[in-house]
This record gives structure tokens, sequence and C-alpha cells, in this order.
């Protein structure tokens, strides 16, 4: 959700999105969602006469998994802010890892200790 | 989000013109829902064109499209094939752009007889595939290996009428569906 | 650690405490710090790790991409190494592109 939230703060701004095939559109973002689709407005396409589909459309809809690189406009981007929400965002997950961890945890003892018992069941059998 | 299209809201289906779709997403979320009945360009993984009016959307990313045609193109020159009603798979599209006719017109791309279109296609796979060929065998003679796609392979081979890719579509049995 | 200092010097206690017990602890400690990025298709970077989440989808800072072709002469049927060099003040990586990150260098 970090980098959601940080997209959404660049709404209205101007960015390059690089596609996996390398295709660069340049283009006003518009809106993005939880999966990092973006929709831009205004763009243009860098080497063009690659992609010539591309020269009749004003308005985009990019899949998320197909970017690989966006570049920032480096003086809108707030690093300080970045890196204590990565901070915090790692901690995040780490906290709520640990409660599913036990809380599997907490299973695992319930359904094994069943099995033990099946064990101990056969062994004296023997 | 590819929101989903409020079924309930827009009498469902095909059946009828939807309505402006009722969108309750905060704003700033990225979705298709304002495209509804627009015409669109879908770009697909395998580098296919196509064209025509987003008619139903679901949470997936998967469209149904209407009035389609596939456009080819090679250089700044198209071809045209129609397609009809297509559902398109939202794993394989890459982009969806809003068609704008005006800028169309002003792109100097040119339209001209898919016959000829197809032809040239074929020509310019040709051409690539043999270059491809002698690279591959002089890697090979090196022990050196290249990957048969140097692209990524989110983005697969194929548009061409030999080179189908995993998206191929048998061009002889689509054609002779339509 | 320099950068756990540097976390207690900040006064984030809780973050402090945590120490590198899985992979992405060692990317949490690079925040701040110059890193090298393997990426596919042949592509390195360097630059400043600014954030990252559990994709390891990154943002980083002064960027140099290099990319480096590996081309057979068609004619002479040499090898030809082709490196392309980037530089991007401030970009955001896709996680799914990653192969390998490495911290800065002892020293450096």
């Amino acid at each position: 959700m970090l980098f959601y939230s940080f997209f959404k703060s660049l709404i209205g701004k101007e960015i390059v999105v690089e596609l996996k095939n390398d295709m660069s559109l340049l283009g006003t973002l518009d809106s993005v969602d939880q999966y990092l689709n973006m929709k831009l407005l205004n763009v243009e396409v860098t080497d063009a006469e690659k992609f010539p589909h591309m020269l009749a459309v004003r308005n985009i809809f990019i899949r998320g998994s197909v970017i690989r690189y966006v570049h920032l406009p480096a003086d809108e981007v707030d690093v300080e802010l970045l890196q204590d929400a990565s901070r915090r965002d790692a901690a995040q997950a780490k906290a709520s890892a640990k409660v599913q961890a036990s809380q599997a945890k907490s299973q695992q003892q319930k359904g094994g200790h069943g099995g033990g018992g099946g064990e101990r069941a056969v062994v004296p059998a023997s | 989000m590819f929101a989903m299209w409020n079924g309930g809201q827009n009498n469902g289906g095909m059946r009828g013109p939807p309505r402006p779709p009722n969108v309750n997403l905060p704003s700033g979320t990225a979705h298709l829902l304002y495209e509804l009945d627009k015409v669109l360009l879908f770009w697909l993984r395998d580098g296919r064109t196509f064209i025509g009016v987003l008619k139903s959307l679901d949470q997936f990313g998967n469209v149904v499209v209407s009035g389609t045609i596939e456009r080819i193109y090679v250089g700044a020159e198209f071809g045209d094939i129609e397609r009809g009603i297509c559902i398109l798979r939202g794993e394989n599209l890459v982009l969806v752009g809003e068609w704008d006719g005006e800028k169309e017109q002003q792109s100097g791309t040119q339209r001209r007889d898919i016959q000829y279109i197809l032809a040239r296609q074929m020509e310019e796979e040709e051409k690539k595939a043999k270059v491809k060929e002698g690279l591959q065998k002089a890697m090979r003679e090196r022990g050196l290996n290249i990957r048969d796609d140097p692209e990524d392979d989110l983005f697969v081979n194929g548009g061409g009428p030999f080179h189908a890719g995993i998206l191929g579509i048998r061009r002889e049995l689509w054609d002779h569906q339509t | 650690m320099a950068a756990t200092a540097a976390l207690e010097a900040a006064g984030d206690h809780q973050l402090a405490e945590i120490t590198v017990e899985e992979p992405l602890d060692l990317v949490r400690l690079c925040i701040d710090e110059k890193i090298y990025v393997k990426m596919r298709n042949d592509r390195e970077l360097t630059g400043v790790l600014y954030a990252y989440d559990q994709h390891l989808n990154m943002i980083l800072g002064g960027v140099v991409e290099v990319i480096t072709v590996t081309e057979i002469d068609p004619e002479t049927y040499e090898e030809i190494y082709k490196e392309t060099k980037r530089e991007i003040p401030m970009l955001f990586v896709r996680g799914d592109g990653v192969i390998l990150i490495s911290p800065p260098t002892r020293g450096s």
C-alpha cells in the first residue's frame, strides 16, 4: 500500500512510465489503483515509429504488471517521508507476520497432538 | 482496481445500452468504468491491436468489446480485419487507450488494403526470422546461449501470420468463422 | 552496525530493536544507502534506496542504469558487447524485475 499511496500523491504530475517492452510513455498521472495500474492523460510516446498504434490515443490505462520503471519528478518526492514510511511498513508487515505465524503454530500443535496419539496407539500393538 | 461493472444498476449484460455506471470508488482510483461504450484501443501482450467499443468488464480486467477490428500496422501503414464481438482476457492486456480520431488523422499513418498489409507483414516477419536465425547460430557456435526471446517473457512474440506465439490466433480458423 | 546506530540516533526504538532475521530486514538496513540492483534483461542499477515494499518495488535516487547487450555481428561474426548508460534522478522500480539487491560494500 506504500507505493499506492505514494503514486496517489503524484496524481496530476507528469511522469514517464517505462514498460517491459521498452516503450516509454510520458503523460500526466490521472489515477492509480492497488495493483499500480495507472491512467495517464495526454500521452506522448518516445520512439513513436516503433509503436504506430500509439499515435491515435491520448488517454490510456496501463496494466501495472507490464511496468518496468516509472521516472519520477525528483523535486516532488519527499525522500524522508518515503524512508519513514518504508520502515513503518516493514515493522507492520513483520508484526502481522508474527501474529499469523503464532496462530499457525498453535493450530499445528492441536493438529500435531492428534497425530502423535495415533502413532502411540500403533507402537504398543507391534 | 478493475472495478466490477455494477450489473444491478446497469440492467446487466449486453441487453440495451448501459447506463452511466454507479462508481463509488475514491477519486483517483484507476478503472475503466468511465470508458464503457467508448471506442478504445486494446494492445495485447503479443503485440496485437484491437479497436472496438468497450461493453463490459470485470474485476480481473477481462473485457467484452463489440464491433471489434484487429488493426495490423507495418511501419506507418495499417490494415483492418473485422472481428465482431470479442472477450479479451485481462492478463493479456498491456494497455488500453481512448481512441482519438483527430490524433489519428494527424499521425500520418495510412490505411492500405488488408491483403497488401498481410503480405508486407509476412515479408517483415521472414526478414526478422532470418536475422534472428543467423545470430542464434553464431551464438551457439560460441557456446553462448541467447534467449529465444530477448524481450521480457511477459511479452510474447507473435502477431504475425506464422509466428502465432502463445496467444496465437490461427488466422485461417478465425477467418473461416467470420 | 552503523545502520542500526543511525536508527537509534533517530530515536526510533521500536524499529532499532529489529535485527536481521529475514531477507527483507537486510533491505531495510539499506534505506538511505547506495545499493546495487541486478534486474532482468541484463540491466543493472545503482542508486540510493528511499523506499521499498514486500514485493521489492523500490524508489531509488540518483540512479545509474547500465544495460549490457551481447550481439554477434552478422557479417564478421564477432561478439559485440554494447553498454548503454543512463542517469535517472528519481526512479520507481517494479519489484517483479528484480533479481538481486546488494548493500553498499564496506568502506564505500
